[in-house]
C-alpha cells in the first residue's frame, strides 16, 4: 500500500498528463464540426466491427447452450406430435358396438392408457412391458386391456414400467363367462398358437354355441364385467367327463399390440376387506 | 511563491496578448503562423513540478482556443509539449539535472549557450507545430499543405521568439 502511494506520488504527473489531454480531445471532437464528424464515423465503424466481432463470440460460446435448448425443445414438440397423433386416432376412431359396450361397463374404473415398449409372444411364458409405472398410479393386480379385448394383469410394478402377465402365459388364469348364457370358467392357455385360449370349467348344461362371445365375469376384482375375451371356436369335453372345454379365439391380437389401458377398480379396497371380513369369520368358526 | 504565480500569470497574459492580437492575423503567404505560446512552457524551470507546467500549459492551450477558435488543440498540443519539455531541456538543450541552479532558474541563452537554446527552442517549436497543425487538418489528404504549414510556422516562430529572447537578454 506504501508502495502504491508511493508511485502514486512519484508519476502523479502522469496522471494529470492523460486528464488533461482526454480533457482537450474531448473539447477538441465536441467543438470542431469537421473532427468531430470524423471522429464520429470512424469510431462508429470501429465501433460496430468491434460489436460485431463480441457478437459472434458470443454467440459461437453459447452455441452449447443453444443446442441443448433446442434438443429439449424437439423432444416436446415429438411429444406433443405423438399426443396429438393418439388425439387424432382416438377422433377419427368409429367405435364398434364391441367397443361402445367395453366403454359402457367401465364406470367405477380408473383408466390409464399405456403403451406396450416390449413383448414376447413365442414362449410359453410370455410377457409384455407397458410404459408406466408406479409413478402414474399402475400398481399390480390391474387389469389390462388392448383395442380387441383383454390382454392381460399387471404383475410387477416400477416407478415407470410395469410387466404384464398377457392371457398367452401359462400361468395366467381369468375368470371369464358366456355372455349370453352367463355361465362361467376360467380362462387358460396352455402354449401354442396365441390366438387361441381355452376356457376351462364350464358346465356340461352351459349349452355353449360356437361363436358365442366369451366376456370377463367381473367375479375378480381385476376387470370389470363384461369386457370382450374372444369367441367360442370348438367346443370339447373335459377329460374328467364334468365339464366342457372351449376353445376361445382371443379378440387380441397379441402379434401387434400397441396400445393398452390399464384399469383401476376403484372399489377393490371395498370388496377385499368384505372378503377378508368372510375369511376371518369363517376361520373362527 | 504568490509572487510568483503573478508574475507567471502577468507573462502569460502578456504573451497571449501578443499572439492573439498580433500573431494570430499573420499570414505569410497564406501559410505561415507564427505560434509563440510555445515559448511560455519552454521557458519553465527544469525543477518546476511537472504538474504545475502540465496545468500552466493546458491552461494557456486553453485561453489560446478560446480566441482562436481552435477547441481543444492547443490545449491538446501544448499539454504534450509540457510533458516532453524536461527530457527536450535535458537532451538537447544540454541542462545538467545535478545543477542546483540549471535546476531552478528559467534556462537563457546565457546560460545554455547561443546554439544549445536556439536548437532546444526550434524542436520545442517544431513539434508544437507538427501536433497543432496535423490536430487542425486532421487528414492526409493535403499534407503538402499541411508540411509547408508546419515548416513556415516553426521558422517564424522560433525566428521571433530568438527575436524576443535576444531583447529580454540585453536589458
Amino acid at each position: 500500500m506504501a508502495a502504491l502511494i508511493e508511485f502514486l506520488k512519484k508519476y502523479n504527473y502522469w496522471f494529470i498528463f492523460i486528464l488533461l489531454e482526454v480533457a482537450s480531445f474531448v473539447l477538441f471532437f465536441r467543438f470542431n464540426s469537421y473532427q468531430g464528424s470524423v471522429w464520429f464515423t470512424q469510431t462508429n465503424s470501429l465501433a460496430a466491427k468491434v460489436n460485431k466481432l463480441y457478437t459472434d463470440a458470443e454467440a459461437f460460446i453459447h452455441l452449447d447452450e443453444v443446442n441443448s435448448k433446442l434438443t429439449a425443445q424437439n423432444t416436446m414438440l415429438q411429444m406433443q406430435v405423438s399426443q396429438l397423433r393418439d388425439q387424432l386416432k382416438d377422433a377419427t376412431h368409429k367405435p364398434s358396438i364391441n367397443d361402445r359396450h367395453i366403454l359402457d361397463s367401465l364406470s367405477g374404473y380408473t383408466i390409464y392408457s399405456a403403451r406396450v415398449v416390449s413383448a414376447s409372444i413365442v414362449k410359453n411364458e410370455n410377457y409384455i412391458v407397458i410404459d408406466k409405472g408406479s409413478a402414474d398410479g399402475i400398481k399390480p393386480e390391474m387389469g389390462v386391456v388392448g383395442g380387441g379385448g383383454v390382454v392381460g394383469i399387471v404383475r410387477i410394478v416400477n416407478s415407470h414400467y410395469s410387466l404384464v402377465l398377457p392371457i398367452i402365459n401359462r400361468n395366467s388364469r381369468i375368470s371369464c363367462r358366456i355372455r349370453r348364457t352367463g355361465y362361467y370358467g376360467s380362462l387358460i392357455w396352455d402354449g401354442g398358437s396365441i390366438f387361441y385360449a381355452n376356457l376351462v370349467g364350464v358346465p356340461q348344461y352351459a349349452r355353449a354355441k360356437r361363436g358365442d362371445a366369451i366376456e370377463t365375469s367381473g367375479y375378480s376384482t381385476v376387470f370389470p364385467p363384461g369386457l370382450f375375451v374372444g369367441k367360442v371356436t370348438d367346443i370339447k369335453h373335459a377329460p374328467d367327463g364334468l365339464s366342457q372345454q372351449l376353445v376361445v379365439n382371443l379378440g387380441t391380437n397379441f402379434g401387434n399390440l400397441r396400445d393398452v389401458n390399464v384399469f383401476e377398480n376403484l372399489h377393490k379396497q371395498e370388496i377385499q376387506s368384505l372378503i377378508q371380513i368372510n375369511d376371518s369369520l369363517s376361520s373362527k368358526q | 511563491m504568490i509572487q510568483a504565480f503573478i508574475r507567471q500569470t502577468f507573462r502569460l497574459l502578456l504573451l497571449l496578448a501578443v499572439q492573439v492580437m498580433v500573431l494570430n492575423h499573420v499570414h505569410i503567404f497564406g501559410y505561415a503562423t507564427p505560434l509563440i505560446c510555445v515559448y511560455f512552457i519552454l521557458l519553465m524551470p527544469l525543477g518546476a513540478p511537472r504538474w504545475t507546467k502540465l496545468l500552466w500549459a493546458f491552461a494557456t492551450g486553453v485561453l489560446f482556443d478560446m480566441f482562436a477558435n481552435t477547441p481543444g488543440m492547443m490545449a491538446a498540443t501544448l499539454t504534450l509539449v509540457a510533458m516532453i519539455q524536461p527530457h527536450m531541456l535535458t537532451l538537447i538543450g544540454g541542462v545538467d539535472k545535478d545543477d542546483d541552479d540549471d535546476e531552478n532558474t528559467p534556462p537563457t541563452m546565457a546560460r545554455l549557450g547561443k546554439f544549445p537554446f536556439m536548437r532546444y527552442i526550434t524542436v520545442g517549436v517544431l513539434i508544437q507545430c507538427i501536433v497543432f497543425y496535423l490536430l487542425e487538418t486532421f487528414s492526409f489528404f493535403s499534407i503538402t499543405d499541411t508540411l509547408i504549414n508546419i515548416v513556415g510556422s516553426t521558422v517564424l516562430s522560433t525566428f521571433i521568439i530568438w527575436v524576443i529572447q535576444s531583447i529580454r537578454e540585453k536589458l
